[in-house]
């Protein structure tokens, strides 16, 4: 009997528990969603500075190149230097997507059920596309 | 004792100054790096020709020239790999991160493309496009 008694009351915790992680409460949220967009935000920046580096870098070896006065060397520094900052353009447009998803799919955490569900399906569709678009950029 | 006492005081004393010194530098040198812009940072051995004299408004710094040179031959490379523009001879000077391009093409639509890409380079503040549209006849 008493071990009956601890299961029930063990059952309705855990189903308590349960239904608390479907949706989350709006302070959560919010407490999710500030950390998401700093995690985000620095995420952007870290980015930032590698390509800012790599940047340095590429126009260096133009610069190399000129110093030492070989034409055919400047022109093909001067294509690797405009393709690495294009590939830089386009990391900076898929770090700001993933900062942005993560965001997006910590405000869905509000939600339940199937509009949770689209909620989610939405933020990766628009990751998808901004890489893509990121993608054709470059 | 008391000798012993007074040569680990003396010891820490020593060992904490070089340790404090060590990291005052380290932090000076920290900060400095960063405040610095990436171009200011390039070291002297790429730019040739640098002097120390300051840069007056009339007149380019060496380093400023420099870049000028790398933002052209950029600006060269984007126009030439560019389908619509390598079909031209278009000439491309930089002063101060400002581009100037000159020449003829033949259409509206490569005049424009070439302000475009002249743009998209970095290292570029603007662009000045004289090219002269010619129609060929």
């Amino acid at each position: 009997m008493r071990f009956n008694a601890i299961c029930a009351v063990a059952a309705a915790v855990l189903l308590l528990t349960g239904c608390n992680k479907k949706a989350e409460t709006q302070a959560e949220v919010q407490r999710d969603v500030t950390k998401a967009a700093a995690e985000g935000q620095r995420d952007v920046a870290d980015a930032r500075a590698d390509v800012q580096e790599a940047n340095a870098d590429a126009d260096k070896q133009v610069a190399d190149a000129i110093a030492d006065r070989d034409e055919k060397d400047v022109a093909r520094e001067a294509r690797d230097a405009n393709e690495t900052a294009d590939k830089g353009k386009s990391k900076i447009m898929i770090a700001q997507a993933e900062a942005d998803h993560k965001v997006a799919i910590e405000k869905c955490e509000a939600l339940t059920g199937p509009a949770q569900k689209e909620c989610k399906d939405n933020a990766d569709q628009e990751l998808d596309q901004a890489k893509e678009t990121a993608k054709v950029n470059r | 004792m008391t000798r012993i006492f007074i040569k680990a005081l003396l010891a820490a004393a020593v060992l904490g100054t070089s340790v404090l010194t060590g990291c005052a530098g380290s932090e000076s040198k920290k900060e400095t790096t960063a405040s610095q812009p990436a171009a200011a940072r390039k070291p002297a051995a790429s730019q040739p020709g640098t002097t120390s004299q300051p840069a007056t408004t009339d007149q380019q710094s060496a380093g400023e020239s420099v870049d000028d040179a790398v933002v052209t031959a950029k600006v060269k490379a984007k126009l030439v790999d560019d389908d619509v523009t390598k079909a031209y001879q278009i000439q491309v000077e930089t002063f101060q991160g400002t581009v100037q391009l000159s020449g003829s093409v033949d259409s509206e639509e490569a005049r424009s493309r070439a302000t475009e890409l002249a743009k998209d380079v970095g290292g570029v503040k603007d662009v000045k496009n004289s090219l002269q549209v010619r129609k060929p006849g």
